[in-house]
């Protein structure tokens, strides 16, 4: 039975709300290191259960060195004021979790797809599905060392972004950039929001 | 001038006390729910997993995706318990609910001044 008592971090009963921002990309794209470097906590994981084993609680109640699992995403947090709570879960890449991160998509204020420019096209599903989810997203290069480095013009055209779509670039691993594509993705939603679109008047002349 | 966005704040937000409990309650349980224990409530006969979450809640407030991880049980699983919990009483559900978080201005408004800060 693995230890729980240590690393909890509870939140304060103050918090009102949870916000949820997913983080697709390819595997190895950097996820969790982006994650890791805006969490207030240590990363957790979760797990999955193989499909073809049942699933039923009591079952798993009474397996407690049950090996039927893998690891499915990990995601990191951070509160803000005393009322939010912002999650960031990382969206595991491989095709098997499909059904897992469509779920996953609902419920999500927006979606941050990384991208490695040494395979730019391993993203382009990760968008799709965003998309077709009606999920709001920023796109957002990992500057890997020694990858290819393009210009704004350039990427774009590579992702086929339309002129409102946001692309950030940043080095995951350090938190001062690894922030930035999540402020580019409120600031997305900020401009989209209903109050700001221009609303037709209710005219009656 | 803040005026009209003011007026925003008399809207009813994802927060409110009944969100959550107020819909069927297995399908409005996400990884990011937030699970709030009410001590209050006997927990006598509560299944050995049930019982486990509400130990591990008795601190504090945690998310779904948070007692997976710390009970080590998939989230579908996880779900379930939160979901049977809920209907029993001994927790308070709230999920999030982002149609209404995109047009929350000030929330918005806020988690952006949090990102700059950090």
């Amino acid at each position: 039975m693995p230890s729980m008592s240590s690393e909890v971090h509870h939140l304060p009963a103050s918090v009102t709300q949870s916000v949820k921002i997913i983080v697709l990309g390819p595997f190895g794209v950097g996820k969790t290191t982006l994650i890791n470097s805006v969490s207030e906590i240590r990363p957790l994981s979760t797990e999955e259960t193989m499909t073809q084993y049942g699933q039923a609680v009591d079952d798993l109640a009474d397996l407690p060195d049950k090996t039927t699992t893998t690891v499915a995403m990990d995601f990191g947090r951070l509160t803000i004021g005393d009322d939010i709570a912002l999650y960031l879960f990382g969206a595991p890449g491989q095709p098997r979790f499909r059904t897992f991160v469509d779920d996953l998509m609902l419920g999500a204020l927006g979606g941050i797809v990384l991208a490695d420019t040494r395979r730019i096209d391993a993203s382009f599903d990760h968008i799709d599905r965003l998309e077709n989810a009606g999920v709001p997203y920023v796109i957002t290069v990992n500057s890997f060392d020694g990858a290819p480095e393009y210009s704004e013009e350039e990427l774009r055209q590579a992702f086929q972004l339309d002129d409102d779509t946001p692309l950030v670039i940043c080095d995951a691993r350090r938190r001062e950039t690894a922030k930035l594509p999540l402020i580019s993705l409120v600031r997305h939603l900020l401009a989209h929001t209903d109050a700001s679109a221009p609303r037709p008047e209710p005219s009656r002349t | 001038m803040t005026p009209v966005r003011r007026s925003r704040i008399g809207l009813v937000r994802s927060h409110t006390p009944t969100d959550g409990q107020a819909r069927p309650v297995r399908s409005s349980l996400d990884e990011s729910t937030l699970l709030y224990p009410d001590a209050n409530v006997d927990r006598g006969g509560l299944p050995v997993m049930a019982n486990r979450v509400m130990d591990l809640l008795a601190p504090g407030v945690l998310s779904l995706a948070e007692i997976s991880a710390h009970v080590r049980l998939p989230v579908p699983i996880v779900k379930v318990i939160a979901a049977d919990l809920v209907a029993g009483g001994h927790v308070l559900a709230r999920t999030p609910a982002p149609p209404e978080q995109r047009n929350d201005c000030e929330l918005l408004e806020r988690i952006l001044h949090a990102l700059h800060e950090l």
